[in-house]
């Protein structure tokens, strides 16, 4: 598989010029600078030095801004994102959430209840195979977050397999904080956000 | 009345040579700073880290030689670009009033101006001359006021209309020559930004101009962190809905998979050579830390613990790792040495610490925690001592502290005006000011490498 992201000819151009801005930023002095220094460090008529015919002057030459200097604004809405994970499938196992507590991977009664239900319908279907998403809630920082999640996705996983599920079956994926399904402050939002959610994968070819 | 700079808080190199600090200056300043941050002293400064020591500057009238038609306007534009990158680096205040035409564009810490003339220690001459608007010459002299001596002369070929990188060059220059200290003015930082329903990795200069967005795939783009010497980026992306870690070449423009590992593949930090990184795996089952080699090779696993071990940054020689662990049951901040050993915990107070950052010059790390229900950014020595708040309770939430290569300013995201986007921090003097523009969600800053490293650039003395 083919695994290098192609970026736009724009901005492949203007990220390659780091490397060329970093060399040409170093070459940007001429010899001239502490000769004309001492001149005027050492002028005894105390007379104004500046605006003087420019021999005391360092010509200074800079790169081309390597990202260019349009001051691009980038359309923020202009990009579309695929979501690579969520295809529809022929047979909807209709695998329910499990959710934690705050900075928890824990499974409590009720997530033990709704994972034995989920292992009997993918106990019943040993073709289909499944990602499990770990996700947390907004409070709390990006990698601790991405870590959390990935416990979530994997305890979750290990429940499962424990009540007969092939571990083959079962994918995991943390998205942290990153991909919430409720937008907003308080315990009723972030509890929903703090879950170990269930996609299936397309089916394979037959 | 020449004097070293002093600066009780900084342990890194020093200048070698001493310029233009007038006495005075500190307590003038300083009481100038103090009054603007009543009634809302939202930083907890200790008197010696208050960074109020400034060299002033002030700028002559400005020579325009010109018949374009704005060459007076461009002059006036770049005599307050230059300025304010002045008054941002920390070091250099700036006598007001200025000249005739001249404004600094904000925003702008009050400790960065001031109207002693009995202060200034340093004169600015700028003149722009020329008959082509893309093509005009622009000369800048630093004159030290006693004794006279011109410090510093360059001159360049500028186009008007822009928002020219040499005025972030010459204000390095004059940065540099005034106090020793690198400058921060030709720096870039990194970022990731809510893009649909995914995040994609933006560049933007440190005043928070010339925006770009580097990567276009679509996906989750998370926690880019630049190599070393700025030509390459590793950051962690969901392509295809599998986390792995990429390298984006700068030579190329593409990017390339080093670590594809069952579960997390996570939180890159590079060596201070860029021959290694410290990342996060779950390979092994639960997350975990190791060192890898830039092609993906795992070379050491570091942690061994049930408990979740994450966000590693090695420290500026390459000796130790700054990372997180729960194995208490929170998470908290602990240093390692690079091979796994000598594990010492950090944060000793709260029950959330995260994110920690090792300073550029070694003497402290920033940290996030957790205080009273909302996420701080504060900074403590690596020996555990000298903690202190560089955020409070009415900053909103501030996380994800990245170091400028000046180890004296932080880029931190914040929601602190509702909008979670990115803040440069002055640690040293508490002055903030918004970095991007909040109307999308901006997380994961990383500061870049100054575009010449320090060891290359033939321009530098004395050091």
């Amino acid at each position: 598989m083919k695994e290098i992201f192609m970026f736009s000819s724009q901005n492949l151009r203007r990220f390659g010029g780091i490397v060329l801005w970093t060399a040409l930023a170093s070459v940007v002095v001429f010899a001239g600078c502490d000769r004309g220094k001492e001149s005027v460090a050492t002028d005894p008529t105390g007379e104004d030095v500046l605006g003087r015919s420019g021999d005391d002057l360092e010509d200074v030459t800079l790169d081309q801004d390597p990202f260019g200097s349009s001051g691009e604004q980038t359309d923020a809405g202009a990009i579309d994102a695929e979501d690579l994970t969520d295809s529809a499938t022929e047979v909807d196992l209709q695998l329910e959430d499990v959710f934690f507590d705050y900075d928890s991977f824990e499974l409590d009664a009720t997530d033990r209840a709704t994972l034995a239900a989920n292992a009997r319908a993918l106990r019943a279907h040993p073709e289909m195979r499944v990602t499990i998403e770990g996700h947390c809630d907004e409070r709390g920082t990006v990698q601790y977050n991405l870590a959390l999640g990935e416990k979530r996705a994997r305890e979750t996983k290990r429940y499962l397999v424990s009540l007969g599920v092939s571990g083959g079956q079962l994918d995991i994926v943390s998205y942290g904080k990153e991909r919430p399904f409720a937008v907003g402050e308080g315990d009723a939002i972030w509890s929903q956000n703090r879950r170990a959610h269930f996609v299936q994968q397309l089916p394979p070819l037959r | 009345m020449s004097v070293s700079i002093s600066s009780p808080a900084r342990k890194g190199p020093k200048p070698g040579r001493g310029v233009l600090l007038l006495a005075g200056l500190i307590a003038g300043i300083l009481g100038v700073q103090r009054a603007e941050a009543q009634p809302r002293p939202v930083f907890d400064l200790e008197v010696n880290r208050t960074g109020a020591e400034r060299v002033v500057v002030s700028l002559d009238p400005l020579d325009v030689d010109s018949p374009v038609e704005g060459a007076q306007e461009a002059a006036a534009d770049l005599a307050g670009r230059l300025l304010r990158d002045l008054i941002y680096s920390g070091w250099v205040g700036v006598l007001t009033p200025l000249p005739d035409g001249v404004e600094i564009p904000g925003p702008l810490p009050g400790a960065g101006r001031t109207d002693e003339e009995s202060r200034v220690g340093a004169r600015i001459s700028l003149r722009l001359s020329g008959v082509r608007p893309d093509q005009m010459v622009w000369e800048a002299r630093l004159v030290q006021v006693e004794p006279r001596s011109q410090l510093l002369g360059k001159r360049y070929v500028i186009e008007m209309g822009t928002s020219p990188r040499q005025v972030h060059h010459l204000a390095d220059q004059i940065v540099r020559e005034l106090t020793g200290e690198a400058g921060i003015a030709q720096t870039r930082i990194l970022f990731s930004r809510k893009v649909g329903t995914g995040r994609e990795l933006f560049l933007v200069d440190y005043d928070g101009e010339h925006l770009r967005q580097i990567t276009r795939n679509g996906s989750l783009n998370l926690v880019p962190r630049w190599s070393p010497d700025g030509s390459r980026i590793c950051y962690t992306s969901y392509w295809k809905g599998r986390q792995r870690l990429l390298v984006l070449e700068g030579a190329t423009g593409k990017s390339r998979k080093i670590a594809d590992y069952r579960g997390l593949n996570l939180g890159a930090s590079w060596s201070p050579d860029g021959t290694e990184l410290v990342v996060t795996l779950s390979r092994d089952g639960n997350p975990e830390i190791y060192r890898i080699l830039p092609t993906g090779k795992v070379l050491q696993r570091l942690t061994f613990e049930p408990s979740i071990e994450c966000s590693p940054m090695f420290d500026p020689t390459g000796h130790q790792v700054v990372f997180t662990s729960d194995r208490t049951g929170v998470p908290q901040v602990y240093v390692m040495d690079r091979e796994g050993s000598r594990r010492r915990r950090l944060s000793l107070q709260g029950r959330y610490n995260e994110s920690a950052a090792w300073s550029p010059r070694g003497d402290r790390i920033a940290f996030v925690s957790r205080r009273n229900g909302r996420f701080q950014v504060f900074v403590v020595a690596p020996d555990a001592s000298e903690l202190r708040a560089v955020t409070g309770a009415e900053d909103g939430n501030n996380e994800d502290p990245a170091w400028a290569p000046d180890g004296r300013h932080l880029v931190v995201s914040s929601d602190r005006d509702g909008q979670r986007r990115l803040w440069v921090l002055d640690v040293d003097s508490g002055f903030a000011r918004p970095l991007t523009n909040g109307a999308v969600d901006d997380n994961g800053p990383h500061w870049g490498p100054p575009p010449v490293a320090p060891s290359a650039d033939p321009t530098r003395r004395n050091r």
